[in-house]
């Protein structure tokens, strides 16, 4: 097939497209580059087109689009809402993106046995509000759960503030129904525990989309606290403030969310939402607490102590909902705000021991200074996961050098420390040339070995997570620009 | 002890005493060779040059649970995970650990317990079980329900593969999405695909107190379905609570037996712990809880006592003797105490145990080995029905020839890929696995 003079990689698109029409109706095929363009980025700085993008209507669309991808021998991507930060759904190596826009159907809700099946494109926060009548909920709380999906939350493990007390996405996913890449589907894990057998459910939880395509997950629910408790503690100095962190992981409390921010992020959330931090501290702790009533007032009261003992120079309990809700949605839209501080920021994402952090800040602050750069810093401290905001002008000579310089460094504190180089975003592309700081060649090889099992010839999501030198795409051609998280 | 035995021209390996391969049989199968390798790299070398040579290695850590799994096709060595035993690093004010393989779960448990924390995993054979064990046969206990099992536990591994990598994956923080999560694929994978060496795990702290209140059903058939409504009203609160747990009169009885104070009877067995007050209203909603369902309540033991008790509950669904046949069922877990009832009509004298809230019931029947096979059939129909699964964790020798005692796993074409593909020459426990593996 394919006319006179085209490239055979066009013509094969072009028959695919044809195939996929038919099954999906022609307006859900999209190949013209305006649309091929506004599927080719997530939230983060890297960007590259598909070739088409699919938009199935249903699990049985999906089915028969997944089984003529598979003919087609296509590379593909599964994307959710898109707000992913590390570029993992960038189709940087072509191919067809499968969106999951549509697929957002609540399948099933089991209260007796704690648990929801849902379709890969339900929402996170759609699926909260579908189980909140039982009583439950969906733990998980990435920042972006107002446009994530549960299939993108899966694929990347997602975390979020509150994952200190009930862990990440992996603790709270079944088991799922998961497309190979030649259109094969296998049904993994399920209702009841311990199945017999390699846990493939875990392996593929976080495997950022390269070794299939989740259709449906059954997920874990766990009832809603009854008693909800916030508090923030103020501190004259960083070290201090970071200090407190370990202080209260070792008192036995274990708060629902434990999260640090220091002045540069103090200052540009206040001048965002007047939410009522202080802008005079040095850096503050939002410490929340939930559970039943009395666990939340023995915890609230030991956390007090603690962080009086640690040197706090003021503690202020939210008094109400609306103060509680304040400065929740004053830390969720920190991102947004850090464009108050510089026109250009990069969000960073490593993990330390808990214990480090004193030393770990210190030594961020150190490296931005010696780059020439201001931070602003954030951490989910409860869980030793960090985000300095690196601020720059993308206009000053060298910025986007001294960003990158800074970031390579500040990972690499991680590392020594005994940390990881991503907590919750993920390794996607964006951090593709520092795995192997973080692995050598003979971990890679081996998962390797592993991926090749679910998808031998690599087509699923290809060029993501494991580092293949020369065939991804040009990257970072777009400038870093401002990210949420 | 040494080192030379690593040198080119020694062999990691040594024949084995005719004592030891009696010791160190499995399901009547002897090894030729024991290796006792001291560093995570001698195991490596040792499983490279047994898949060389090719022999069939079982790793063994303490060797509480070489009757877990199918008869071995071939078994030619044992590699003992003895000598594999430290904590390398404990971080109390991060909650984590990393230690070899071969550690003793209660030598670890000691050492953390000095800073008011644990491992948060109470499975059977505690006294003597290594970490490696645990993992490798993803063993839990009763507190399962609050903390899960140990893939929500261990947040990286170092593992030995039989062409001699050693790799690593996860992390030793608490949290990383960085690379695949090999380490909970080796999880309850039996050392089928490598051999674990260092485990990074996640502590929690001790609670200050801890009670157990026992909720007694009335006798007759509906004792179970009062009992799975109490259950059911519980697992819908926050509460927390440590520990759900129901045994039938049979169990009841062997626990009173072997000095546990609980009463008779069809029980379900609540452990409140935490903080005084939260134990208290923890408490008093397990009393809310038996009320409305009809039952009643009394408390059992506290402190060390309940400890104790929770300690005996996860001892209590090992085999007694070698010809003991322990089966595990998993179902969805609202679903629990209705398998058990089920349980309880194919297996008239059976000790059941329940994991209430999670889905898993263990039975200890009394049966002829000859009728295991058939039995074992009917019960794994059941099961499946409830889109559950039934695993014989332990069966006399002798009544392994006429079942396989994992049953039907899904995706059977990527487990056995996932094996070819780490482990291609089958060096590594060969036969005991799910689908012959």
């Amino acid at each position: 097939m394919g006319n006179d003079g085209e490239p055979p990689v066009v013509a094969r698109f072009r028959a695919l497209a044809s195939e996929l029409a038919a099954i999906v109706g022609p307006d859900r095929v999209l190949s013209d580059s305006y649309s091929l363009s506004l599927y080719s980025y997530d939230g983060g700085a890297d960007a590259a087109p598909a070739d088409l993008v699919v938009i199935p209507e249903d699990g049985a669309q999906l089915a028969l689009v997944m089984a003529a991808v598979g003919r087609a021998g296509a590379a593909l991507v599964p994307r959710g809402g898109g707000t992913g930060l590390a570029g993992a759904v960038i189709p940087c190596e072509g191919g067809v993106t499968i969106s999951f826009a549509r697929l957002r159907r609540i399948i099933s809700v089991q209260p007796e046995h704690l648990t929801a099946r849902v379709e890969g494109g339900v929402v996170n926060l759609q699926l909260g509000r579908a189980v909140a009548p039982f009583g439950l909920q969906f733990a998980p709380d990435p920042s972006s759960q107002a446009a994530s999906t549960i299939g993108g939350n899966m694929a990347m493990n997602a975390g979020g503030p509150h994952t200190l007390a009930y862990g990440v996405t992996a603790n709270h996913i079944l088991g799922m129904r998961l497309f190979l890449a030649d259109g094969e589907a296998v049904e993994l894990g399920g209702l009841a525990p311990d199945a017999p057998g390699y846990d493939l459910t875990s392996l593929v939880v976080g495997s950022e989309g390269t070794m299939g395509v989740a259709a449906e997950i059954q997920v874990r629910l766990i009832p809603r606290p009854e008693a909800v408790r916030t508090m923030v503690a103020m501190f004259a100095g960083i070290e201090q403030c970071a200090g407190c962190v370990g202080a209260i992981i070792q008192s036995g409390v274990i708060p629902a969310a434990l999260e640090m921010m220091d002045n540069n992020t103090i200052r540009a959330i206040e001048a965002a939402t007047h939410a009522g931090y202080p802008v005079e501290a040095a850096a503050v702790l939002l410490i929340e607490l939930e559970g039943i009533l009395e666990a939340v007032e023995t915890g609230l009261e030991s956390v007090i102590q603690t962080c009086a003992t640690a040197g706090a120079i003021e503690l202020k309990v939210a008094r109400s909902d609306s103060e509680r809700a304040g400065l929740w949605k004053a830390r969720k839209e920190a991102g947004g705000a850090m464009g108050r501080l510089a026109p250009n920021y990069y969000v960073m994402d490593g993990v330390v021991p808990r214990n480090t952090l004193p030393q770990v800040l210190a030594a961020v602050e150190r490296i931005a200074a010696e780059h020439e750069l201001k931070v602003a810093t954030l951490l989910h401290a409860g869980d030793g996961n960090i985000h300095p905001a690196l601020l720059f002008d993308s206009d000053e000579p060298d910025a986007i050098d001294r960003v990158r310089a800074a970031g390579a460094e500040i990972l690499q504190v991680c590392l020594d420390y005994g940390g990881s180089i991503t907590g919750e975003h993920g390794i996607g592309v964006e951090k593709l040339d520092v795995v192997r700081r973080m692995f050598s060649d003979d971990d890679l090889a081996i998962m390797l070995r592993v991926r090749d099992v679910f998808d031998p010839h690599r087509r699923c999501n290809p060029g993501k997570l494991f580092p293949t030198p020369g065939r991804c795409i040009e990257l970072h051609g777009r400038s870093l620009i401002e990210a949420h998280w | 002890m040494s080192d030379d035995r690593y040198s080119p021209n020694s062999s990691p390996w040594r024949d084995v005493s005719f004592e030891e391969a009696t010791r160190l049989a499995i399901d009547g199968a002897a090894p030729r060779f024991l290796a006792s390798p001291l560093t995570p790299e001698e195991v490596a070398a040792t499983l490279s040059s047994a898949a060389a040579e090719g022999l069939a290695v079982c790793p063994r850590g303490a060797g509480t649970k070489m009757s877990l799994g199918n008869r071995p096709s071939r078994y030619d060595l044992v590699l003992e995970t003895s000598g594999l035993t430290s904590v390398s690093e404990y971080r109390p004010d991060d909650l984590v650990s990393v230690a070899l393989a071969g550690t003793p779960l209660a030598a670890a448990q000691a050492l953390f317990a000095e800073y008011g924390q644990w491992l948060a995993l109470d499975p059977p054979f505690a006294a003597t079980t290594t970490l490696g064990g645990v993992l490798a046969c993803n063993q839990s206990g009763p507190h399962r329900l609050r903390y899960g099992t140990a893939r929500d536990l261990v947040l990286g591994m170092r593992v030995a593969y039989p062409d001699g990598t050693l790799a690593r994956s996860g992390a030793k923080v608490v949290k990383s999405v960085a690379g695949y999560d090999l380490h909970k694929m080796h999880v309850g994978a039996l050392g089928t695909l490598g051999v674990i060496v260092e485990v990074a795990l996640r502590l929690h702290p001790l609670p200050e107190e801890r009670r157990i209140l026992a909720c007694v059903a009335p006798a007759g058939p509906p004792a179970w379905s009062a009992l799975a409504a109490a259950v059911g009203g519980l697992l819908r609160l926050p509460l927390a609570l440590g520990a759900l747990e129901a045994v039938n009169r049979e169990a009841a009885r062997k626990l009173a037996a072997e000095g546990c104070e609980i009463p008779e009877g069809n029980l379900l067995l609540v452990l409140c712990e935490g903080h005084p007050r939260v134990v208290g209203r923890q408490a008093d909603e397990v009393g809310k809880a038996a009320a409305a369902a009809s039952l009643g309540v009394e408390e059992i033991a506290a402190g060390d006592g309940a400890a104790r008790l929770i300690a005996a509950l996860a001892e209590s669904r090992t085999p007694r003797g070698t010809d003991d046949t322990v089966l595990k069922l998993s179902v969805p877990p609202g679903d629990t105490l209705a398998a058990l009832a089920e349980l309880e009509g194919a297996l008239p004298g059976a000790s059941l145990y329940a994991h209430a809230g999670s889905g898993v019931v263990h039975a200890l029947p009394r049966l002829i080995a000859e009728d295991l096979p058939a039995l074992v059939a009917r019960l794994r129909a059941r099961a499946r029905s409830r889109h559950g699964h039934l695993v014989i964790q332990h069966c006399p020798s002798g009544a392994k020839s006429g079942v396989d005692v994992w049953g039907p796993v899904s995706a059977p074409r990527l487990v056995r890929d996932l094996k070819a593909a780490l482990d291609p020459t089958a060096v590594l426990n060969p036969g005991r696995f799910v689908e012959g593996l």
